[in-house]
């Protein structure tokens, strides 16, 4: 942990409320360059809105997410609501966080090594040639190298993980965010990823992992969230809370998804 | 049957074709660049820009193809002095700039219909995923919301396109001669009714054939990860050994 340097995510009491429902109630976290951060939690406990906040995918109600230091600016819009003060900012943060989506959400109309050098290509402005240089050493990392030409169809939900993996890596970001990367996969499929994603972890990623791979989460992650009702209801060392859980709640989590 | 008429009115239904295919050509290449931006205006939330294009779209929609040809041809002359001063007279006393101008205003508000629930049918996910990737506004659309729009329009798209060539025989009305123009002179002429019109009707099919070929071919390109992957152009036993 580099603690020297600011904090890659450095996220402050975020809100987020649905028409009159409010999902997150005020959830703060930090990730320092390195640090593997699990989030755990049954369905509707707001993990995956709290991943979208964190790139302004879903717009935030209150609070602050500040990336290597750099806090994103808000402004209240007309309907009283807040927006990003400058699109612009936004997406040059978005470049830094890559995110790996549930569905994969890979372009379908392109194959995976267009989807792959995309973004690196026509936001980043690589050369093409480099571009595809960098994706072909990434493809090989995520075991997608030999399917490169497919279109994201013509391959199992695995492959498409791997590849979507591979799209977020090309763009080089400080940190990854994973929302749920297993939990459209076939069971025979999982393990594919999560190898993926352990490799990541191994070289020393900044990752932030929604996930409910509990095993996966005790075993990579430097440290684990849990989240229920929309606030941080137990967190700290996977090692620590996993085997001696402060809160019934958390109990109870682990003993029905063990 | 009387063959002989159809052969010596060829030459000049093929000229009437060549006229027919030329002003639907134009409308549609300037119908579709105003598609676009009035598809894209229509898709915005603010008021000033999605406003005029809904009204724009409902009112070329709404109104008969021959009513708007009759106003900008027809109505193109009770405002001949206004348009003198303008400089535009020039081109609305010409019945070939009025039916390329009117059958492009048409065409542009059914094909801006068509881009706008295209867009709207992009899946969110790809979207979004664009969005991760830190692409926003312009770029957004051009790399990949209307590349995967065209996509979902072109079908509809090729029937608007067959619609428009069809439409074109209306401008025989306002004095052009175009194939059904050419047609309407012969059968006056020679009172082979029959004769004229179903030959007509038949190179009407054939360039129809021809524009549908074509949309199928560009259709077959674009939906390739549509379809089952052809096997014969990758090495099976290198992915299957790289598998394991």
């Amino acid at each position: 942990m580099d603690t020297a340097s600011p904090a890659a995510i450095d996220v402050e009491e975020i809100h987020k409320s649905f028409g009159n429902v409010e999902v997150l109630k005020g959830v703060s976290m930090t990730a320092h360059r390195g640090d593997v951060i699990s989030m755990l939690g049954s369905s509707g406990s707001g993990k995956s809105t709290f991943l979208r906040c964190l790139n302004l995918l879903e717009i935030p109600n209150a609070g602050t997410v500040a990336v290597n230091g750099e806090t994103i600016a808000m402004k209240t819009a007309k309907n009283g609501l807040p927006e990003p003060a400058d699109m612009k900012q936004v997406a040059r943060i978005r470049t830094k966080l890559g995110m790996v989506f549930q569905s994969f959400n890979l372009w379908s109309h392109m194959t995976i090594m267009e989807n792959v050098i995309e973004a690196p290509v026509h936001v980043l402005k690589i050369p093409r040639t480099e571009a595809i240089e960098r994706a072909e050493a990434i493809l090989h990392k995520v075991g997608m190298y030999e399917r490169r030409d497919y279109y994201p169809s013509h391959t199992s939900g695995g492959q498409q993980q791997r590849a979507a993996i591979a799209r977020a890596l090309a763009m080089e970001p400080d940190v990854m965010l994973f929302d749920e990367p297993t939990s459209s996969l076939d069971p025979e499929l999982v393990g594919e990823v999560l190898k993926v994603i352990r490799d990541l972890a191994d070289d020393g990623a900044t990752m932030i992992v929604v996930t409910h791979e509990v095993g996966f989460a005790r075993e990579v992650s430097s440290h684990t969230v849990f989240l229920h009702e929309g606030r941080i209801e137990e967190q700290g060392k996977p090692k620590e809370i996993f085997a001696n859980p402060s809160t019934q709640r958390f109990r109870q989590f682990l003993s029905s998804n063990l | 049957m009387d063959f002989q008429v159809i052969i010596d009115s060829m030459p000049s239904l093929l000229e009437g074709m060549v006229l027919t295919i030329q002003i639907t050509f134009l409308s549609l290449v300037i119908g579709f660049a105003m598609a676009i931006p009035l598809a894209l205006m229509r898709v915005s939330k603010n008021p000033l820009l999605w406003m005029p294009a809904y009204g724009y779209i409902f009112f070329f929609r709404g109104t008969p193809l021959l009513v708007q040809l009759f106003l900008i041809y027809f109505g193109g002359g009770q405002f001949r002095e206004q348009l003198e001063m303008l400089g535009l007279w020039v081109f609305f006393r010409e019945a070939y700039f009025c039916a390329v101008f009117s059958l492009a205003l048409n065409t542009a508000g059914y094909t801006a219909e068509i881009l706008r629930g295209a867009i709207g049918a992009v899946p969110t996910g790809e979207i979004e995923a664009a969005k991760a990737c830190g692409m926003h506004g312009q770029l957004l659309y051009r790399r990949i919301v209307l590349p995967k729009a065209f996509r979902l329009a072109i079908q509809a798209y090729s029937n608007e396109v067959v619609f428009l060539f069809q439409a074109t025989s209306l401008v025989s009305i306002i004095t052009l001669m175009d194939l059904t123009g050419y047609a309407r002179v012969i059968v006056a002429r020679t009172f082979d009714i029959y004769e004229i019109y179903i030959t007509a009707a038949l190179l009407y099919l054939c360039v129809t054939y021809g524009i549908l070929y074509v949309f199928k071919k560009v259709e077959h390109r674009w939906s390739a990860h549509l379809r089952q992957r052809d096997t014969d152009d990758v090495d099976e036993a290198a992915i299957t050994a790289s598998m394991h």
